[in-house]
């Protein structure tokens, strides 16, 4: 028998009895539903979270440190040699020291954190302006949302204003620790930019300005590899140097694992409902076997095979798999865009960042439909035995 | 013109065991010889093996012993795949009550033995029309069989056991639930198969007022084929079914 003549009588098989059929693709969809919506919601929330974390860029960019805090051993030979390994493609030292900071007209003062790199440092760090520049020399500065907020400034008015740092250089960042603490104090200064950052109180200066005061060692590095691919090669070498490496691509492979387990507690969710659609439809196929059992004696004694009679029944649950599949993939990634689309407005009416919370990869949707497939063969596979098995007499003789 | 055995059975015989040892024949060493042109009608009591003979005939049942030769090819030998194949090209049948694929249109429940043996929708189509055609049955084709009189659904099982051109029709009671018109209907189309088309036909029937349509007429009692010199006993088996019916 031609296989598109089983595909045909099944299909007309399934639309015979379009409310049970209808009932019981359903079944199947939901199921498939659940699942998508649930695993596409851990996918979404990784995304979310990771992108937090990370950018794609960070994962070629990793932190050195000191082993030591209190024996700071980043200085410019380290740097040299680190710049001079294979594959690395940028090296940006960095110094965060504590200082003080006033308005240039007023004697009191705020504490705050002062941090002191090159260009090639805030490029890494995504350290941005958000209004006006990062300091390119000596006598410029830039501060963040934190320290307006102490100074009682606006983003308007800091820029182009003269303010006093008093910048305490300590012992271990000094090119000869010997020599003791530096206090440098009152130093003027021009705001040149604001970044938005409301975290701790920050300043931002040149490099220039620790090194022309005896300090040119460095709190910590950010080291830029030349691809993802020689961040583990690259880290080896630099904590063969006593050094201590940070990378970002730790944290978010924690992060990957966690929402692992997170979308398997999820998808296991959305099995129990897959499980309960395939009792459904095995439920289902075998009511409609024993209805057509005449049927089935019928095609036998006109000559049908045990094999088609086989993939006669196959075909209806496969049809059934393959149909709540597609459903269910569709219901459940619509679903998953239907939540986006009303973050999305809430979002915008109230003016905060949108998020997307739904994400399903396509590999992930494929074998999802795949698994309803798989599901369809399991469940047709008793009836189509048992059709199989039947005599064709006793078959007709049935009541 | 001599005669060609298109049916040859031997010995068959058929018990079923029923466990403690029992055992119920219900075919005795049937031994029968059917020509191409005949239309035989076998007759006999509730019981007697005439059912279970044609379900031999056909293959749908294997005997305990014996053989069943059907234009030399010995049915009892094939395999049960190789039987559903010699069965689908070689017979056509026609039961009692006309069982249907109840998705299925008229036109596509009579091309179901074609569909079954591989033939492509259009070409089985067309043969399933024509089929329906002879019997004057075209203006149904369409139709769900279900929605149909007895009669006619019977007529279109007539026409689904032509569609293969098969050599040999075979007929289980074909009037047993019909009324007096539409089995005349039937019986008429039987018979006009067997004169002008030249089909063997097999008939089963409690009617004894179709045995005058037999070329070759075969009383059965308790499993056996009543020898035709035995005279008495078919009398008394007729006068049974007379009061039967």
């Amino acid at each position: 028998m031609r296989l598109y003549t089983i595909l045909k009588i099944a299909m007309k098989n399934l639309w015979g009895h379009k409310s049970r059929t209808m009932l019981t693709v359903s079944g199947v969809s939901i199921g498939i539903a659940s699942i998508i919506f649930l695993v596409s919601l851990g996918y979404g929330l990784e995304s979310l979270v990771t992108n937090q974390v990370a950018n794609f860029n960070a994962f070629t960019v990793f932190d050195v440190s000191s082993a030591n805090i209190k024996n700071i051993s980043i200085d410019n030979a380290a740097v040299s040699k680190i710049t001079g390994f294979a594959h690395v493609s940028n090296v940006a030292p960095v110094t965060s020291i504590a200082g003080r900071i006033k308005k240039a007209d007023s004697s009191s003062n705020s504490e705050t954190v002062i941090v002191a790199a090159d260009a090639s440092y805030w490029k890494l760090a995504e350290v941005m302006a958000t209004e006006g520049s990062l300091p390119t020399n000596a006598s410029e500065i830039m501060v963040n949302q934190s320290i307006l907020t102490l100074m009682g400034e606006s983003a308007d008015t800091i820029i182009g204003k003269k303010i006093k740092l008093d910048i305490i250089i300590p012992a271990e960042v000094r090119t000869n620790p010997v020599s003791g603490l530096k206090l440098i104090e009152n130093s003027e200064f021009t705001v040149v930019g604001y970044s938005d950052s409301n975290k701790a109180p920050m300043v931002f200066i040149p490099m220039d300005i620790l090194r022309l005061n005896d300090a040119a060692k460095y709190s910590s590095l950010k080291v830029k590899a030349e691809s993802k691919d020689f961040v583990f090669l690259l880290r080896q070498q630099i904590e063969n140097m006593g050094l201590v490496t940070d990378y970002v691509g730790d944290t978010v492979s924690e992060i990957q694992q966690v929402f692992s387990l997170f979308r398997v507690i999820l998808g296991a969710f959305g099995l129990i409902a897959l499980i309960v659609a395939s009792i459904g439809t095995f439920n289902t196929l075998t009511i409609s076997l024993l209805e057509r059992t005449r049927e089935i004696g019928l095609f036998k004694a006109l000559g049908m095979r045990n094999r088609d009679v086989y993939k006669l029944f196959l075909s209806e649950s496969l049809i059934i798999g393959f149909l709540g599949g597609i459903l269910g993939v569709a219901i459940g990634v619509l679903a998953g865009m239907g939540i986006d689309a009303l973050i999305a407005l809430y979002a915008q009416r109230s003016g905060a960042e949108n998020i997307v919370i739904f994400d399903t990869p396509w590999i992930f949707a494929a074998g999802t439909a795949g698994l309803s497939l798989v599901i369809g063969f399991i469940t047709g596979w008793y009836p189509s035995r048992r059709a199989v098995k039947m005599n064709p007499l006793d078959a007709l003789r049935y009541e | 013109m001599p005669h060609e055995a298109i049916i040859k059975i031997k010995n068959l015989c058929k018990s079923y065991e029923l466990g403690d040892d029992k055992k119920v024949d219900i075919l005795k060493d049937v031994n029968l010889e059917i020509d191409a042109t005949d239309f035989c009608v076998i007759v006999g009591p509730s019981g007697c093996g005439k059912s279970t003979l044609l379900h031999h005939i056909v293959g749908l049942e294997i005997p305990t012993s014996g053989s069943i030769k059907v234009r030399g090819t010995n049915i009892t030998k094939l395999k049960t795949e190789e039987r559903s194949i010699f069965r689908a090209q070689k017979f056509g049948m026609v039961y009692q009550t006309p069982y249907w694929a109840k998705a299925l249109s008229v036109w596509e429940n009579v091309a179901l033995p074609l569909l079954i043996d591989g033939y492509k929708e259009r070409d089985a189509k067309q043969i399933a029309l024509n089929s329906l055609r002879e019997i004057e049955m075209d203006g149904y084709a369409d139709k769900s069989p279900m929605v149909l009189s007895g009669g006619e659904q019977q007529r279109i099982g007539l026409a689904r056991a032509l569609v293969n051109n098969p050599w040999i029709i075979i007929a289980d009671e074909p009037t047993g639930n019909l009324d007096t018109h539409s089995a005349n209907l039937v019986i008429e189309t039987l018979k006009n198969l067997n004169k002008k088309s030249k089909r063997t036909i097999i008939m089963v029937t409690h009617n004894l007022a179709y045995l005058p349509l037999a070329t070759r007429e075969v009383t059965m009692k308790d499993g056996q084929i009543v020898s035709s010199g035995d005279e008495a006993v078919k009398r008394q088996i007729q006068n049974e079914l007379r009061g039967v019916i």
